[in-house]
């Protein structure tokens, strides 16, 4: 069973504007997907319904086996982490250690603080741990912020581009980090470096609908590269 | 909690109670409320001490209004009481957030019901980000009116349009950051301890003043 189903799904805005119209696709587990389009393709669109935060207006999404309804899209949620580009909106604490030990479930204080310490070294700020997130630098701050995604072990990573803003070494640190994880991932970017080194494969959006799904190696999957990424 | 955490908010409480409560007050309760104001707005660090200034336009309105309204000189007297409370109790709660830090909101908010704690924690978080949002939208603005200009009068109408747009704008980022991150509940936070001896010198002098007062007036 894929890890999540995309079926025959479209997403209408409240004002009127198709931003998704009849997309599918599947997820395996363990896969690293690049999403690419121009603005305005659908893009974050597509990643907030799976990250349950909008109910498709047709067709189905079910991740591991639940399909995504009106009663079911918090335990879905529960299974996602979402990486924001616009990161600032998704701190709760005062603090990035503690803005990581929030998502950390279970195990006495003692241990949760020690993992959310291991998270924060793993994205390199752990001299920063008693800092504010909203009052660090852009890079810092989604670094932060996937710290704490990360710290929630989600079955499935959506990240809204994920390097927007970064400098080179800190984009490197991200891909990274997102290299040295198993989880299957699935990625908005207009980065090419971002596809070419994480990528197993990409997902091309134009106008709301899909018109590339395979490799990143192939001769069409260039020709779209060469329209759409930096 | 840390015990010393809970003397500082018990100070404060009790240097704002302190400041808030008398109605008449002499030379020498005066004088002992600006000196502690004094200590409390001495411990905000660097240039964060011109929110103090936020105040000063509420003095004006409020003195302001009591003046009109006032017919008597023994009201005069009244005024300047009014308005010396609202500067000292405003600014020992300006100064609260420097002298507790947001250690105690982490604390309170695992303490409350789930729902309140969460309330809690996104608000203070609302406020640090329109700290943030508000250092922006001044150096925007700047950078496109001509601030030598008569033009510069525009700031506060286009900073008020700007920061409400923005909140609107935001409504929905705010709520899917929030739902993406399905917080379950507030486990018990880190809570960082600091304990400066200025902060040692003013609990005890917070105390010490009271409990003179209380003692000359029983
Ligand atoms: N909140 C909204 N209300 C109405 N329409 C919206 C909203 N958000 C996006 N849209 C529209 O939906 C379409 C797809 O937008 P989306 O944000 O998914 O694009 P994107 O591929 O993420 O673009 P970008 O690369 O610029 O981030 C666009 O036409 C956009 O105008
Ligand atoms: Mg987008």
């Amino acid at each position: 069973m894929p890890l999540a189903s995309i079926h025959h799904v479209s997403y209408i805005y409240p004002d009127g504007t198709a931003a998704l119209s009849d997309i599918s696709f599947t997820i395996e587990h363990g896969e690293k997907i690049a999403l690419i389009g121009n603005n305005g393709s659908g893009k974050s669109t597509l990643l907030y319904l799976l990250g349950a935060l909008l109910l498709p207006s047709k067709g189905s999404i079910s991740l591991e086996g639940i399909a995504l309804s009106r009663t079911t899209k918090s335990a879905l949620r529960k299974n996602v982490g979402m990486l924001f580009s616009q990161v600032e909106y998704q701190f709760i604490m005062p603090d990035c250690l503690n803005d990581v030990m929030l998502s950390i479930r279970e195990g006495t204080k003692e241990e949760r603080k020690e993992q959310a310490m291991q998270y924060l070294r793993h994205v390199n700020l752990d001299a920063y741990f008693n800092h504010n997130p909203l009052f660090l630098s852009s890079g810092q701050m989604k670094r932060a912020a996937l710290a704490s995604v990360l710290a929630k072990k989600p079955a499935l990573l959506l990240l809204d581009e994920p390097l927007a803003s970064l400098d080179k070494p800190s984009s490197r640190a991200v891909l990274d980090i997102l290299t040295s994880h198993t989880i299957a991932m699935l990625f908005a970017t207009h980065s090419r470096h971002a596809v070419e080194s994480l990528a197993q494969r990409v997902i091309v959006l134009d106008g709301g609908c899909i018109v590339y799904d395979g490799s990143p190696k192939s001769r069409d999957a260039k020709k779209h590269f060469e329209n759409i990424l930096l | 909690m840390n015990a010393f955490l809970m003397a500082k908010l018990l100070t404060a409480i009790l240097a704002f109670l302190f400041c808030a409560i008398p109605s008449q007050m002499s030379i020498l309760h005066t004088a002992s409320c600006l000196f502690l104001c004094a200590m409390f707005i001495y411990r905000i660090p660097g240039f964060h001490r011109t929110r103090v200034l936020i105040l000063v336009p509420f003095i004006i309105t409020i003195a302001g209004m009591q003046f009109l309204s006032s017919s008597q000189p023994r009201e005069y007297h009244q005024i300047a009481v009014t308005a010396i409370k609202i500067f000292c109790t405003g600014s020992i709660v300006i100064s609260a957030r420097f002298f507790i830090g947001t250690e105690a909101v982490k604390w309170l908010a695992h303490a409350l019901p789930h729902t309140a704690g969460i309330f809690l924690l996104i608000f203070l978080r609302t406020f640090h980000y329109l700290f943030r949002l508000n250092t922006m939208i001044i150096f925007q603005l700047s950078s496109r009116l001509n601030l030598a200009s008569k033009e510069k009068y525009y700031i506060p109408k286009y900073y008020s349009i700007a920061m409400l747009y923005n909140q609107f704008r935001a409504m929905h980022l705010y709520r899917n950051g929030f739902l993406s991150r399905s917080v379950a509940e507030i486990s018990e936070p880190e809570i960082f301890f600091s304990e400066s001896s200025f902060d040692r010198t003013l609990v005890l002098l917070v105390i010490i003043i009271a409990s003179l007062y209380i003692i000359l007036h029983a």
